[in-house]
């Protein structure tokens, strides 16, 4: 059974000025309530325009954009779009407007009318979630690439969104720091049924999501769930993208004439499949 | 050209609230035409150190001295100009920095900024776009319509024209698609090998530091904790994952599969090649049958 649709995107095209081309043409996808959608494709493929369509910083000039039934062109509805849709960005010094960490973190929610109350045990919520809790004084733009994208992302765990959209958040991480915005995310996929979007070039992350859709020259090119996309890498290395390190690895086995599944695209499973055959005698 | 760095520690905004020690008694030597990188957990300070090697960052104790060129705490340096000619730094996003009409205009400055002539800068220009990977005609063009992979390129293209001896890289392919970071990476490995400039990469990437380094520093709560080649520093796996890092993908996967089959495969691997290799091995042993 399929969950319902939270967002649906419909002929959706936009460009950037009237004479330039079109960054988006004609995408149709839809995103289901409480999945983890993995968006990938080279750069300039499109796909963080798409996310700034999804919660209407960019409005298409043709087709359409609603979240949860609302329709991104309807200026009445974008307040409530955009408490629905958090995004987090790749860099994110653009961001920050508080002095201290714990002014960052209370900006969005102050904004958003919640109960100062509220608002502190949120905040200790989301700086203990993002491992921040220590530098809460501490002054935003001194702290290295991955601590501010941490606060960054605090600061929209806060705001309780239905829907995050990571925009390549996690790429100045440590592969630490990685795993463990990772795991909050799915955690909150979890326990509070958030969807995740996520735009990333972390081929292990993509393993890991419940679909994929590949971006290439502003148009959806193929979607689905992990294991179809990862049956036919060649289409995947043709766009310029990487595989998952077990897909890569299955390759050069098969090459070297080791019989394995060509669905193989965990490593787990790949670790299966080796012992497996090890261990036929 | 040799970087020595002597007792360095650090302190931010001393005397103040947000005093903080970012690094503590640091000591090492980095030869000269070798390629060093740096790991650490976020924060550990990785940036603060690579900045003391152009003379961004002054020592708050300690010393460092790159070629004939020291940069002592309290010591007044009139050498900086000479320093930040010889040690080329390639800032995170580098491409944030581009402001000039044409690309040979960005390209040109850092060189004309040191008194090269305009000519000579040209030549430079040309030298330095074709190294990166971009075709002549682009130096007419504007930096800020090309796609993000090329204005980094472009960006590097202007340390370069510098002629540095020294490179200096802040996490390079942060950001980049795999497509451009294959080919950032590929570029400075190829500068390293043919032209011998000693190269420092701090890096989140243990894969790109394995396979890319002679020796690998790591760093944690500011104070160096290991300095070895790659195949010593990633057979300390405990001490990496304590310190909030890991192990190279290849050898995570042969970890793996050795704790299913109670082998140990704790082999040095940094690329799919050698993994696939030990694993061909390792279905061959006794017990199974042979895959040639």
């Amino acid at each position: 059974m399929r969950k319902e649709k939270i967002i649906e995107v419909r002929g959706l095209s936009f460009r950037y000025a009237d004479d330039s081309d079109w960054a988006l043409e004609n995408v149709n996808m839809d995103v289901y309530a409480g999945e983890w959608l993995a968006i990938i494709g080279h750069n300039g493929s499109g796909k963080s325009t798409l996310a700034k369509c999804l919660n209407g910083l960019y409005i298409p000039q043709e087709g359409s954009v609603k979240v949860a039934g609302r329709d991104t062109s309807d200026g009445e509805a974008l307040w409530e779009i955009r408490r629905l849709v958090g995004m987090v960005f790749q860099n994110p010094d653009n961001q920050f407007v508080g002095t201290t960490v714990r002014d960052d973190v209370a900006f969005g929610m102050e904004n958003h009318g919640i109960p100062r109350d509220e608002m502190i045990v949120r905040m200790e919520e989301a700086l203990a979630l993002v491992g921040m809790s220590d530098s809460a004084d501490r002054e935003p733009h001194r702290l290295s690439g991955g601590q501010k994208q941490r606060v960054a992302i605090a600061g929209i765990i806060a705001l309780q969104p239905a829907i995050i959209v990571l925009d390549e958040a996690t790429s100045m991480l440590d592969p630490k720091g990685r795993s463990d915005v990772l795991a909050v995310m799915r955690r909150l996929k979890q326990e509070k049924d958030i969807t995740v979007i996520s735009i990333t070039h972390d081929l292990e992350e993509v393993a890991g999501a419940d679909r994929v859709i590949v971006m290439e020259r502003g148009s959806v090119v193929q979607a689905g769930a992990p294991r179809e996309i990862f049956k036919h890498p060649k289409v995947l290395l043709d766009l310029g993208l990487d595989l998952p390190f077990a897909v890569n690895l299955r390759e050069h086995l098969v090459q070297k004439g080791i019989p394995l599944p060509g669905d193989v695209f965990l490593q787990e499973e790949l670790v299966e499949e080796l012992w497996k055959l090890k261990s036929v005698t | 050209m040799e970087i020595k760095v002597r007792h360095l520690t650090h302190i931010y905004q001393p005397n103040t609230p947000f005093e903080r020690l970012a690094l503590d008694d640091v000591d090492f030597t980095i030869p000269s035409g070798a390629f060093v990188s740096i790991i650490g957990h976020t924060g550990s300070g990785k940036s603060t150190l690579i900045q003391h090697f152009n003379g961004l960052l002054k020592p708050t104790k300690g010393e460092v001295i790159v070629g004939d060129i020291t940069i002592a705490a309290g010591a007044k340096n009139k050498d900086l100009k000479a320093l930040r000619q010889r040690v080329g730094m390639v800032f995170q996003y580098p491409e944030h920095q581009l402001f000039e009409e044409t690309v040979e205009k960005d390209i040109c400055f850092g060189p004309l900024n040191f008194g090269v002539p305009l000519e000579e800068a040209k030549v430079r220009a040309r030298e330095a776009l074709e190294l990166v990977g971009l075709p002549l005609s682009f130096l007419s063009r504007s930096p800020f319509d090309l796609s993000g992979g090329q204005m980094r390129r472009v960006a590097i293209a202007g340390v370069l024209a510098l002629h540095p001896e020294v490179i200096i890289l802040d996490e390079p392919t942060a950001g980049l698609d795999p497509r451009a970071r294959r080919d950032i990476l590929n570029l400075f490995a190829r500068l390293h090998r043919e032209k011998g400039i000693t190269t420092v990469m701090v890096t989140h990437s243990m894969d790109d530091a394995a396979r890319l380094s002679d020796e690998i520093i790591v760093m944690d709560h500011g104070r160096m904790v290991m300095k070895d080649r790659p195949e010593a520093v990633f057979t300390r796996t405990d001490l990496l994952r304590s310190l909030g890092l890991d192990i190279p993908e290849p050898m995570r996967f042969l970890q793996r599969l050795g704790a299913r089959s109670g082998e140990v495969l704790s082999e040095p691997a940094f690329t799919v090649e050698q993994t696939a290799e030990i694993v061909t091995r390792f279905l061959n042993r006794e017990g199974g049958p042979s895959w040639s």
